[in-house]
């Protein structure tokens, strides 16, 4: 038996850091006491009566009603290539990631990656997923603003268009403040205006990476992006960047690091060094918590010594940074990156890899063509000239800057002071109340337009539907700005950009042809995109300027961005709201993480709320005591704390915006010194999804070493267990679907989860029922620790319905609501069940989730974002995931109608669809060629809790850590 | 004796009300026979049998997807711009097109949502006739719901007139375990397996 429940020497991993060693009392825990106080009917006798003879007297009533009479409405007039009950896909780019969007009826369903792209590879991320809820977001402008006050547009643009004249006559400068911008064709309209109205454009994008920008600039001249490949390094030395998470186009950048992390090729190393836990750390094979003092320390000295041959760091810095220099210098092919936020670390990572002769291979400089990023320090310039008077107009184009520049009074003042104001925001927000005019943008799902991915893909933006709200394009608005423009809408100014700009640098004879397939595939391929730059001479002093920032020994403040609420344009969506933190497992807040050894010192708890007080400000958010976190650090992540917001977003969490700081030429995420930080006495309870699912000690988790795996395939694994079975078994013929998950190239971050909700109508419940441990999504991703508890191992397990073949939850349903498929599914049939929960409290896995409410689909927005294939639950039911089994029967219609046999790999479920490293494999067991047949054949393969017998059809891969 | 007798008497009185209950609501909800008022005269039986037009020209989408549709107004006037133009039922349609505001037909067969139901996978991948289900629309003036629709009815289709599948390039496997199975229901075919149309 020793084999089937882990003796105690074996049970390293742990959860909950507060709790590692559990006590009986937490173990109860597992289950709420006050599990329905929510519910308004107080349990008494009489209570109970009054229902029960409600129930009884109205069932006859309920069987006399005749059917009532419902319409059916057909199209007018038919519309091309649309079938009802049909799905039609149309390509798209969402944030430099092409993307495809279902429709139904005309109506954007669901979002997918697009595999005609060369760069994502059909990757998509959770924000891309959820946009299709923010489309549908009712918070969002019905009309144009003038003074807050909606207007038709004729009238609007008439009064905007004499505004405009008039503060351009009046020679005072005009800014036009956008995030970074990478669409041709709106760069090419924003220049337009530049020239013609010296309108000047400012690039402000206050979480993103304007210091390796800026950094480019100094080293190589251009303002552009270093364009960094995962895939082409053997040794990832990573400090501080979550480049798997938000550092850069995370899509990318999962694909191609996971690309190596196959153990039976030639497996990729990470090394990070970070101040809090990111996602990516938490994939790291070496990680080191480190504060970003200590980190500009380690990347001076690798910086002197691979310079100048010796440094002028000792200590514990050069300790680590000589390891770090030694592995550098032993591996063939390296990548050194930093999420830092100082100008200067990023000057010495790109001189560092330039000394490695990383560039060429694994980074490249270039200069791209049709795309201007983001520089920290341009919003200087309009705030001087609103100090100096000269400020005449100010356009906001997709930025929030009273809400996100951390001096937002200052930005406030430069709007008071402008004659002319304007905000592009599609729902209210902090910034377009004070402006004079709102023009609300359309959502990305209702544009057209374009976008220049880097490394030479270009995509297009095409609307799947017409603009729900009254919102124009903010091109349109733009171009109403410039008398004679020839274009009549944007669409037409975007295809003339194409033809005029982009269609020459192709070899093609015929433009139409060259548009159609670019917008049928999305994306196009152009030579001639960027040119590569080389590093030129420059006397910027990286040493001297990081030095003036590694003064004093104050506890410091990392901002950082949550995987799925990023810099918090999408923060009004609920989906990415309840969407759990790859690391803290919390849903709905920001939150101060926290050290455990720092947190012990005053004698904090999670949950505890803390003032911070930095940079003279007060920041009052609850504490997380997270492992991994450098103990001089506190992380906090910005985007909320909305004060003009959609209903989801407003006033939850605190914004940590005003901690940025202006330091050495930069604007720092990483350099506001905390003052104090102090118990309020306040309790707020986080609504974590974390501590349900303890693993008790059970051989969950298999895992094992690069090394160990080289000689011996099996290592970490087990012999699969012989148990004897009474039951006969369910058939084997037709289909038998399975799936495998590998551990090795899941990163935990969680957009399968959002891509599940989407397919499958997954309610949201709201931060009160998750804390009540009632989130409803069908798949959740376990996190566990190791080892040490300052620099801990994580493992990441997406953990979903194992479809066992013996399944516990179907020998104990009493309706028979549950029984398995001939196609070896545990199928649960909504109809049938009456909510006994049998099955829920039966489970191993616990996967199975019970609706305690109806949950409001009834927002007549909202509701359109439904998938019509698959019921909405009811009260009362138990739901879990199904293996999209929609998706199967969908797949299997479309064999049977063209007259062919499935083909491996056609029929794809929606997590793995949304999963940007293709840690994901479903398929036919029983068909030998395919990819999950082989799967479950490998040396890596195995089951969790073989022991009970259960014969789970999911399977997961050992996970390999080369250390 | 007589207490006894009268409540057995009302024993009886109470089961044969309540199998009468019972037998009543069995069909409840079924509707079988609705033929509602519809806001057009249309006649199926003019155009699908006088006329013996093919049920898919005006129900297009009945072997591409889940809907078999109700066709869109401008389809009736394809032949409607040229035929009967001055009958007042024909005037309804052309105005409906001429003013955007559409005809709002009364729904006749009504499916539950937690039920999902393929029209492509009957008429497509089975050829079934669109009557086997619908019953003679080509006789109907007026088109009512000739079966249950419910789903004790699409399991004894199912399971007793022998469905087999049509498609061998697909069912090769199937075909083999059937042989090596003959003794065993065959969910696949019959329907059997509940997910096949309730997720």
């Amino acid at each position: 038996m020793t084999d089937i429940v882990n003796d105690k020497k074996e049970n390293k991993y742990w959860q909950d850091v507060e709790n590692k060693v559990l006590d009986p009392q937490h173990l109860r825990q597992e289950f709420k006491d006050d599990e329905f106080d929510s519910f308004s009917v107080t349990k008494t006798r009489r209570n109970f009566l009054k229902i029960m003879g409600f129930t009884v007297s109205t069932m006859p009533m309920a069987g006399c009603i005749k059917i009532p009479v419902r319409k059916a409405i057909p199209y007018l007039n038919k519309v091309e290539n649309q079938y009802p009950g049909v799905a039609n896909y149309y390509a798209s780019t969402f944030k430099n990631t092409p993307i495809v969007v279902k429709t139904r009826e005309g109506r954007p369903i669901y979002v997918k990656g697009n595999d005609q792209s060369k760069l994502s590879k059909a990757g998509v991320n959770a924000p891309a997923i959820a946009s299709v809820l923010s489309l549908y977001d009712s918070n969002r402008l019905r009309a144009p603003q003038i003074n807050n006050v909606g207007v038709e547009w004729d009238k609007f643009d008439e009064s905007l268009v004499n505004d405009f004249a008039r503060v351009v006559e009046s020679g005072k400068d005009i800014y036009l403040v956008s995030e970074e911008i990478t669409s041709p064709s709106m760069l090419a309209l924003i220049d337009t205006l530049s020239s013609r109205f010296d309108v000047k454009h400012i690039t402000y994008n206050p979480a993103g990476r304007s210091a390796v920008h800026e950094a480019a600039r100094i080293t190589h001249g251009a303002g552009e992006a270093h364009e960094t490949d995962f895939s082409k390094a053997d040794l990832i030395v990573s400090f501080e960047a979550d480049f798997l998470g938000t550092w850069g186009n995370d899509v990318k950048n999962s694909k191609e690091y996971t690309s190596r992390r196959n153990p039976d090729e030639k497996m990729n190393k990470h090394v990070q060094v970070e101040s809090i836990m990111s996602l990516t750390g938490t994939n790291a094979d070496i990680r080191y918590t480190r504060s970003i003092k200590s980190q500009r320390q380690i990347i001076t000295y690798l910086y002197e010594v691979l310079l100048n041959g010796s440094s002028s760091i000792t200590g514990e810095a050069k300790d680590l940074g000589s390891k770090i220099l030694k592995e550098l210098k032993s591996s063939a092919s390296s990548l050194v990156v930093s999420g830092d936020s100082l100008v200067a670390t990023q000057v010495m990572i790109n001189e560092i890899n330039h000394a490695l002769g990383n560039y060429g291979k694994s980074v490249f400089a270039r200069e791209s063509k049709f795309a201007r990023y983001s520089n920290g320090l341009e919003m200087d310039g309009l705030l001087r000239a609103a100090k100096d008077g000269k400020l005449g107009g100010v356009l906001f184009l997709g930025v929030n800057p009273v809400h996100s520049f951390h001096s937002s009074k200052l930005v406030k003042e430069a709007i008071e002071k402008s004659e002319l104001s304007v905000s592009f925001a599609s729902s209210e927000d902090e910034t377009s109340r004070l402006c004079k005019y709102t023009a609300p943008d359309n959502h990305v799902l209702e544009s057209w337009g374009d976008s220049y991915n880097g490394y030479g893909e270009l995509s297009l933006v095409q609307p799947t539907i017409q603009p729900l709200f009254g919102s124009r394009i903010a091109g349109e608005t733009l171009m109403k700005l410039i008398p004679g423009t020839e274009a009549k809408s944007y669409y037409e100014y975007v295809q003339k950009f194409w033809q005029g700009n982009i269609f020459p640098m192709t070899n093609g004879s015929s433009f139409t042809n060259f548009w159609n397939k670019s917008l049928h595939d999305g994306v196009a391929y152009v030579d001639g995109l960027f040119t590569n730059l080389s590093k030129k001479n420059y006397s910027y002093n990286p040493v001297a300027e990081v030095k003036k920032t590694l003064s004093g020994d104050s506890m410091k403040i990392t901002l950082y961005q949550k995987y799925g609420i990023r810099g918090g344009d999408q923060v009004n969506n609920p989906w990415l709201q309840e969407l759990p933190d790859p690391v803290t497992k919390a849903t709905w807040d920001n939150y101060i993480m926290i050290s455990k050894a720092a947190a012990d010192k005053q004698g904090i708890k999670s949950g505890d709320v803390l003032e911070v007080k930095a940079l003279g400000v007060s920041v009052k958010l609850p504490a997380i005591v997270q492992p991994g976190v450098d103990v001089n650090t506190l992380g906090i992540a910005v985007g909320y704390g909305r004060s003009v917001a959609g209903k989801v977003a407003q006033g939850l969490g605190a914004n940590v915006y005003p901690l940025v700081r202006h330091i050495a030429g930069s604007h720092s995420l990483h350099d506001a010194d905390v003052e104090s930080v102090k118990k309020t006495g306040a309790h707020r309870g986080l609504a974590q999804t974390q501590t349900h699912h303890s693993m008790e000690g059970r051989d969950i988790v298999r895992e094992t070493t690069f090394d160990q795996y080289k000689n011996d395939k099996k290592s970490g694994n087990k012999e699969p267990m012989k148990l004897a079975q009474i039951y006969p078994g369910h058939s084997q013929g037709g289909h038998q679907w399975a799936m495998a998950i590998d551990m090795n190239t899941c990163t935990g971050c969680s957009s399968c989860i959002v891509s599940c909700s989407s397919e499958n109508n997954v309610p949201v419940v709201g931060r009160q029922e998750v804390k009540n441990r009632r989130e409803m999504h069908w798949l959740r991703i376990d996190r566990y620790y190791a080892g040490d508890e300052n620099e801990p191992e994580t493992v990441h397990m997406p953990m979903l319905c194992q479809h066992c073949e013996n399944a516990p939850c179907e020998n104990v349903c009493p309706v028979l609501a549950t029984v398995h498929s001939s196609d070896g599914i545990n199928q649960q049939i909504y109809n049938r069940c009456v909510g006994t929960r049998y099955c829920a409290n039966n489970c191993p896995y616990k996967v199975r989730r019970f609706n305690w409410f109806n949950y409001d689909h009834s927002d007549e927005y909202e509701r359109l974002a439904l998938n019509p294939d698959i019921s909405v639950r009811h009260r009362g039911v138990m739901e879990k995931c199904s293996f999209c089994i929609q998706r199967i029967q969908e797949g299997k219609l479309n064999a049977k109608r063209e007259r062919r046999k499935l083909r491996d790999g056609e029929i794809r479920t929606a997590c793995q669809e949304g999963c940007p490293s293709d840690a994901i494999v479903f398929g036919d067991m029983k068909d030998e060629n395919s990819k999950i047949a082989k799967m479950i054949e490998h040396n890596r393969r195995y089951t969790v809790l073989e022991e009970l017998n259960v014969k789970s059809r999911v399977s997961y891969m050992v996970k390999v850590r080369n250390k | 004796m007589k207490k006894l007798l009268g409540a057995l008497a009302a024993l009886i009185a109470l089961g044969g009300i309540g199998s009468f209950v019972v037998v009543q609501a069995r069909h409840i909800g079924y509707n079988q026979g609705y033929a509602p008022d519809q806001p057009v005269k249309f006649s199926h039986a003019k155009h699908a049998g006088e006329l013996k037009m093919d049920c898919k020209y005006c129900h297009f989408a009945a072997d591409k997807g889940r809907h078999a549709g109700i066709p869109p107004t401008e389809l009736c006037l394809n032949c409607h711009n040229q035929v009967k133009t001055n009958s007042p039922e024909i005037r309804k349609i052309k105005e409906a097109v001429d003013s955007g505001e559409n005809i709002q037909w009364v729904k006749v067969n009504f499916f539950p949502d937690y039920a999902y139901f393929n029209h492509a996978q009957h008429v497509n991948v089975a050829n079934l006739q669109c009557q086997q289900c619908h019953g003679p629309v080509q006789e109907m003036e007026i088109y009512y719901q000739h079966e249950k629709l419910n789903m004790g009815w699409c399991i004894e289709c199912h399971r007793e007139k022998g469905i087999a599948p049509p498609n061998d390039h697909y069912d090769e496997n199937y075909h083999e375990y059937d042989n090596a199975h003959p003794y065993e229901v065959k969910p696949r075919l019959t329907g059997g397996d509940c997910s096949k149309c309730h997720y």
